[in-house]
Order: structure tokens, then C-alpha cells, then sequence
């Protein structure tokens, strides 16, 4: 189901009859993606943290096979290789698409570097997973999108609320009568951290600590919130008409020129405000996202998520079993995927919490679009929307300044 | 930021214990940086080889590995490899197989076993039991039941491998601990020859009057404690003797000095099992055990010893 112009009154007008449905069945987890034949062969270009982190989860998959790894950095690159079961290094990604024998690429370096590595990989015609945000600019990321849309193959971005099982199942409840009228919006990014990486060579400062670079980065809102901002735009079906912000350095003030604290407030149609924070200096209640509706509130922290009713809400018959978690005053009913089959089994408990991280899920959808030709959630044109958004709610951060929304650069 | 002492200083909470890395150099930001690479190191291992995560590379091996082959990445093997070799070093006193044993002594949130299951548990355990194939890298359990259970060295591991971050970076002077148990010394502190680490004597109250442990130095090497008095189940502390079974008996404290924190990790848990210092320990090797009648021991190269508990030590083949 496209979810780009849809409504929240006019899905409840096509799932009226199924609410009561929706409620009593909360949604599965995936089905593993199926080994059929050899494994696909892929490669991931750029291994960093990320990029080693997809390198990891691609290992527990039995059905895919890492054949090639690339980074320009030497040290990064036997790290990544030590990754994998014997795979070649490249330190150049034409010569990974040229001679790699990889069928699909994971695009995970730094974001000003993807749009030429994607174009390529398109043109070499392999399935492409592009980390998000697509790119640091507007019109590298309509070039992606560009990219992408011509291809015959599969393109995934890597926002990972859009399979996140759990995220899937809150907004269920959230396009149901559950959550009823939104009222507002909240996100936060907080981690302790200078996201400075460690350069013994001067002369690599740049290329390395591009996040830190003010002619480069896209700061905190367009390198975190792009994610955070996409599962807004997906679960209201709309994005924000403007955005007004601020930042400073609040820590780490050792020559960087990117603000390490930063709080924007993008205005939605409508009136509902996402009022989002984000910050280097500390880590206090971690990332999450909150939707504040007239009869619950939902929360999501990417690897858990809850639904606090108003006293006055309405009651499902499913909540008297349901699994909860108290917060000082609040209680909250914990959002478990597979809760029906858990619940049958008595092992409900069991399933607080996701059992794979929502990179996993993510990395999983788009080999299932490869493989079995499963729906891919995160396509192109969402991910340009998101990432356009991210971008200007830097710029709105960066400025002062409130920066509209223009919907002609948002249809791309 | 720089404490007062010049250094700065990062911690992490993971594997249960919390995680610091102490540096000091020239660059505050790129020391800074450094340590952040090197905290992150130790949670992507916690990712990759806790076996209470489902979805940790580790678990997938347990879950699978005795019905097929699993395939795993390099570094995964070389983690297997070496957990090989110490388990034939220690002559089986420490053996990363020992999660049956776990189960069945009740610390893995089951209860208990009878004695019968218990000794079927330990027909489950051994690292002879686990082939490993490294021109495949691949891994099988040759009978259903094995269990890898990183617990004694996976700390040990992860520390070793934010060390090479550490390293790699440029840093050459560093302490980095976990649960201040294991630590590794990168180079020495500013004026000094190493790192001093004194190890504790025991559990608080066991020997009231006991005198604290030996004082080490550390300089591009690592130490690991372990005592038996930490968790318990039934009554029993959580060490195993993996080659009988049972809780490690007739040490109270047990250290190891070694090149590598992954081996010293091990080499301090396989002491409390031998109870002693080995007869034939390898090279390189610092083995200190506390006995359980408050005696210290050394065996091994002595030179990381500095002050010496006011009871006398003995030492074995000292240089």
C-alpha cells in the first residue's frame, strides 16, 4: 500500500469494518528470508562502523554470500574483511563493480560520497541499498532518486522505521481509532559522543571527520533526523510545511564548525508541531519518537515501543492481556510484534523487544525484493522526501531562520 | 574533557559490567575520538558474541551448529582458534563449552539439575566437541547439546580488540578495563614504567584481616582477576571446573599477566580451577593465585610484580 498522499480519516474509511481486526491481531514478525539456490553474492562499499555493522547482520543471513568489501581506507578495510568468509578487497568501487561478481552493493560511506557510487551501481545494473540520508545536497539526492527510478532493479534506502516490525505494528494502532486525533509530535536523538573519528594523518582530517565539516555535514538533522522525521512522514502521510530551528556547540568545542545540540520545530498541515531535539552531549533517553493523539500516546525507541491510553480512551478486549511497563506515573501497553502466537504460547514476555535490530529487518526487506521479490518499504521517492526534509531542518537549524517547505521540491 | 590528572578518561556500560579507557597523550580531541572508536569495538563484540542476545553471531552457532555446518566470518574463527588453543593450554580448566554446565548449576535462569543431568551436562562439554573448519570457516558441534559460552574470555576479547583500535590510532599510552577485572596497559603513564594495578585480596569479610593483594606493573600487557565469590547459584560461585564439573574449588584469588587480555582472561578463570599455578605454564605467563588458606603464589616472570602482600609469596621458577 503506497503511503505517500494517504490519509489518516480515509484509511479509517477503507478499514472501518476491520478496526476491531486490527486491534485483536497485532502484526507477525517477518518470515526469514528463504535460501533458494546459491547465495546472492553482495558487496558493501564503505566499511566503517555502519558499514561493518551491515557486514555482521548479512553473516546470519544463509542466503546471501559477501563477496566483495570496499574503502578507500586500508585499516578499514582489512576490518571489514575480517568480517566476512573470505571475501576480496577493493579499495576503488568501479573495480568492485567490475570485477567483484556481486549481484547487489550496500552503499554505506560517508553521505556527500553516495550519489556517484549509486549512479555507477545503477548503471552497472545491481540491486542498490543507499544508507540514508540518499545525500548532503537536494540535487544529489534527486540525482539518486533520478537514479533509482530508472533502474530495473531493486533500490532500497536505509531507513529502517518502515520494516521495523514494531514500528509497523504501532501504526496500526495509530491509523486506528487507538490513537484518534493527533495532537503533537516529538523526537529526540541523544547520544554522548564527539562523533569525531580518530586521524593520525592531517592531511585525511577532512575526508574522515566530513560530519564535523560545515561545508559538508548536514548536522544532526539531516545525518539522524532524516531517519526519525521519515517514520513521521509515513505515519501521517503528509511532511511539514515549515521549519524553524537553532543549535550551538554545547561540548565539544574543539574547531568543529557543526553544531553538537540542536532543536527544530517542523509545522505540519493541519497545526500538529514535531518538536524535535537532538544532541552529542548527552545521552538521556536515547533516540525515540512520540505521537501524542487525543486517546494515546504512542512511543517508539526503534527497538521497543508502547501505547499510553488516556483514562477516558476506550478499551479493546486484547489490552486486558496485554503485556505493560510503568514509567514514574504513566503506564504503558509494550507493543510486541508477534504477541498473538507469543501470548498463545505463554511466552509473552518473550517478545519485549525486537529479537533482531531494525537494521536487520531493513537489510532483510531489501534481499527479499532481490530474492523473492518481496515489497520493498523504503523506496526512492520516500527517502528523497525524507531526506530533503533532514536537509532543510539543518539549514533551519544553521540559519535561525524558518525555512518553508516548497512541495514542487519535495515531489522532486 | 581532561580530568584533573591530565587524562582523559571514557566509559561504556556493557556485558553486564562497565567498561573505561583511560589516555593520555597530546591531543585531547583525538584521544577522545580514539577512546570513543574503542568503546564502540567492545559493543559491536557484545553484538557479535553474547550468548544471551538472539541475534548474536555466537547464538546463531548454538542454535545451529549441531545440525549442519555454520558458516561465520574470519574473525569469528580466530576468536574460535584461540579459544582452542587455551582450552588445550589450561588442560581443559578453561573451556568456552561450559554453557551446559551453566545450565545445570542454575545461572542461566534455569534451576538446578539433579546430579544425573548434571553429569549428562558434562558429557556435553569440551571444546573436542566443536570442529572447526578454518579454510571453510565453518563450525559444527559434533553431538547436539554443546554450548558456547563466551563468558570466561569474552571480555577478555573485546578488550583486545579495542586495544588494536587504540593502537591503530595512534594512542601509546592507555588503560583499558573491564568490571575491573581485565585490563590492558598501553605503554605507561606520563613519568612512570607502567601501569600499577593492585589486585584485590578477596572477597570483603572472607579474611577480615587479610592484607591486600600484589601490586602489578603493566606496560603493553594485560591482567585478569577472577575469585569465585562473584555470582552464585544454590549456594555455589559461578566458576566451573569445566574438566569435573563442579564449582572451582581451593583458590580464592586468581591472576593472570599475559600479552594478550583474551588469554589472561581465561589463563585467571582456568587458575581458579587448577587451583594453583600450572606445573607447565607457557611463556609469558604471570600466574598469582591467593589459596584458599590466604597464601600467595606467583609462578611464571615475575618482573610485572612490584609490592608483594606483607605474608610471604611464594614464587616458582622465578627469573
Amino acid at each position: 500500500m503506497s503511503t505517500d498522499n494517504i490519509g489518516r480519516r480515509t484509511f479509517l474509511g477503507h478499514a472501518a469494518g476491520a478496526v476491531a481486526g486490527l486491534s485483536l491481531v497485532p502484526e507477525a514478525l517477518p518470515r526469514p528470508l528463504r535460501v533458494t539456490g546459491a547465495p546472492l553474492p553482495v558487496g558493501v562499499i564503505g566499511v566503517g562502523r555502519q558499514g561493518r555493522r551491515i557486514l555482521t547482520e548479512l553473516q546470519r543471513m544463509d542466503a546471501v554470500r559477501v563477496a566483495a568489501v570496499c574503502d578507500t581506507d586500508r585499516a578499514r578495510l582489512d576490518a571489514g574483511l575480517r568480517r566476512t568468509q573470505g571475501a576480496q578487497g577493493f579499495d576503488d568501487h568501479r573495480a568492485m563493480l567490475e570485477k567483484g561478481g556481486v549481484e547487489a552493493v550496500f552503499v554505506a560511506t560517508p553521505t556527500h560520497l553516495h550519489r556517484e557510487i549509486v549512479e555507477q551501481a545503477v548503471e552497472a545494473e545491481r540491486h542498490v541499498y543507499c544508507e540514508a540520508p540518499l545525500a548532503s545536497t537536494i540535487e544529489d539526492a534527486a540525482a539518486i532518486g533520478r537514479a533509482a527510478r530508472a533502474s530495473r532493479k531493486v533500490f532500497r534506502a536505509g531507513l529502517e522505521g518502515r520494516s521495523n516490525p514494531i514500528y509497523q505494528l504501532a501504526r496500526t494502532f495509530f491509523l486506528s481509532d487507538a490513537v484518534r486525533d493527533l495532537i503533537s509530535m516529538r523526537a529526540q536523538f541523544h547520544q554522548k559522543t564527539s562523533w569525531r573519528i580518530p586521524v593520525r594523518d592531517p592531511e585525511r582530517e577532512r575526508e574522515f571527520n566530513w560530519k564535523l565539516d560545515g561545508g559538508i555535514s548536514i548536522g544532526l538533522p539531516g545525518e539522524e533526523g532524516t531517519h526519525q522525521f521519515d517514520v513521521f512522514h509515513w505515519y501521517t502521510g503528509r511532511y511539514p510545511e515549515s521549519i524553524r530551528g537553532g543549535g550551538s556547540i554545547r561540548l565539544w568545542d574543539d574547531g568543529r564548525d557543526v553544531f553538537d545540540t540542536v532543536a527544530c520545530e517542523l509545522l505540519w498541515p493541519g497545526g500538529a508541531r514535531l518538536v524535535y531535539e537532538a544532541t552529542l552531549c548527552n545521552s538521556f533517553q536515547g533516540r525515540h519518537e512520540v505521537l501524542h493523539g487525543s486517546n494515546a500516546a504512542i512511543k517508539l525507541a526503534w527497538n521497543a515501543g508502547w501505547m499510553f491510553k488516556e483514562a477516558d480512551a476506550p478499551t479493546q478486549g486484547w489490552e486486558v492481556y496485554a503485556n505493560r511497563q510503568q514509567f514514574h506515573n504513566d503506564e504503558g501497553i509494550t507493543l510486541i510484534a508477534d504477541a498473538t502466537q507469543l501470548a498463545a504460547q505463554g511466552r509473552l514476555q518473550d517478545g519485549v523487544g525486537l529479537p533482531n535490530s531494525p537494521l536487520y529487518y531493513a537489510v532483510e526487506e531489501f534481499l527479499k525484493g532481490i530474492v523473492e521479490g518481496g515489497e520493498i518499504t523504503a523506496g526512492a521517492g520516500d527517502a528523497y522526501r525524507s531526506t530533503v526534509i533532514g536537509i532543510l531542518a539543518n539549514r533551519a537549524a544553521v540559519t535561525g531562520e524558518t525555512v518553508k517547505v516548497d512541495e514542487a521540491v519535495l515531489r522532486g | 574533557m581532561k580530568t584533573a590528572s591530565g587524562f582523559v578518561r571514557l566509559a561504556l556500560h556493557a556485558m553486564a559490567t562497565r567498561f573505561e579507557a583511560v589516555l593520555a597523550g597530546g591531543d585531547e580531541a583525538l584521544l577522545r575520538a580514539a577512546g570513543e572508536e574503542a568503546l564502540a569495538e567492545i559493543e559491536e563484540q557484545e553484538r557479535r558474541l553474547s550468548a544471551f542476545r538472539p541475534d548474536s553471531l555466537l547464538r546463531r552457532i548454538n542454535d545451529h551448529a549441531a545440525c549442519r555446518s555454520v558458516g561465520t566470518d574470519s574473525e569469528m574463527m580466530g576468536f574460535l582458534v584461540r579459544c582452542r588453543e587455551l582450552w588445550r593450554q589450561t588442560g581443559g580448566a578453561f573451556d568456552p563449552t561450559v554453557g551446559p554446565l551453566m545450565r545445570a548449576h542454575g545461572f542461566r535462569g534455569c534451576a538446578p539439575v539433579r546430579n544425573g543431568d548434571a553429569e549428562a551436562a558434562r558429557a556435553r562439554t569440551g571444546m573436542h566437541l566443536v570442529a572447526i573448519d578454518q579454510a571453510r570457516a565453518e563450525v559444527r558441534f559434533l553431538v547436539p547439546g554443546v554450548e558456547l559460552d563466551p563468558g570466561a574470555v569474552g571480555k577478555g576479547w573485546a578488550i583486545d580488540r579495542a586495544a588494536e583500535v587504540l593502537r591503530r590510532s595512534g594512542v601509546e599510552c592507555a588503560l583499558l578495563h573491564g568490571g575491573s577485572s581485565t585490563a590492558v596497559a598501553i605503554g605507561a603513564p606520563p613519568g612512570e614504567d607502567g601501569w600499577r594495578v593492585r589486585i584485590a585480596a578477596g572477597r570483603r569479610g572472607a579474611h577480615s584481616d587479610a592484607p591486600d593483594g600484589p601490586v602489578v606493573r603493566l606496560r603493553d600487557q594485560a591482567l585478569s582477576v577472577s575469585a569465585p565469590h562473584g555470582r552464585s547459584a544454590g549456594g555455589a560461585g559461578h566458576v566451573l571446573d569445566p574438566r569435573t564439573g563442579r564449582p572451582a574449588q581451593g583458590a580464592a584469588v586468581a591472576a593472570a599477566v599475559c600479552d594478550r587480555a583474551t588469554d589472561a582472561d581465561a589463563w585467571s578463570t582456568a587458575l581458579l580451577a587448577l587451583g594453583g599455578p600450572p606445573e607447565h605454564a607457557p611463556d609469558g605467563l604471570t600466574a598469582i593465585v591467593r589459596t584458599a588458606s590466604g597464601d600467595w603464589r606467583a609462578a611464571g616472570p615475575v618482573a610485572p610484580i612490584l609490592d608483594r602482600p606483607m605474608q610471604t609469596m611464594s614464587i616458582q621458577g622465578a627469573l
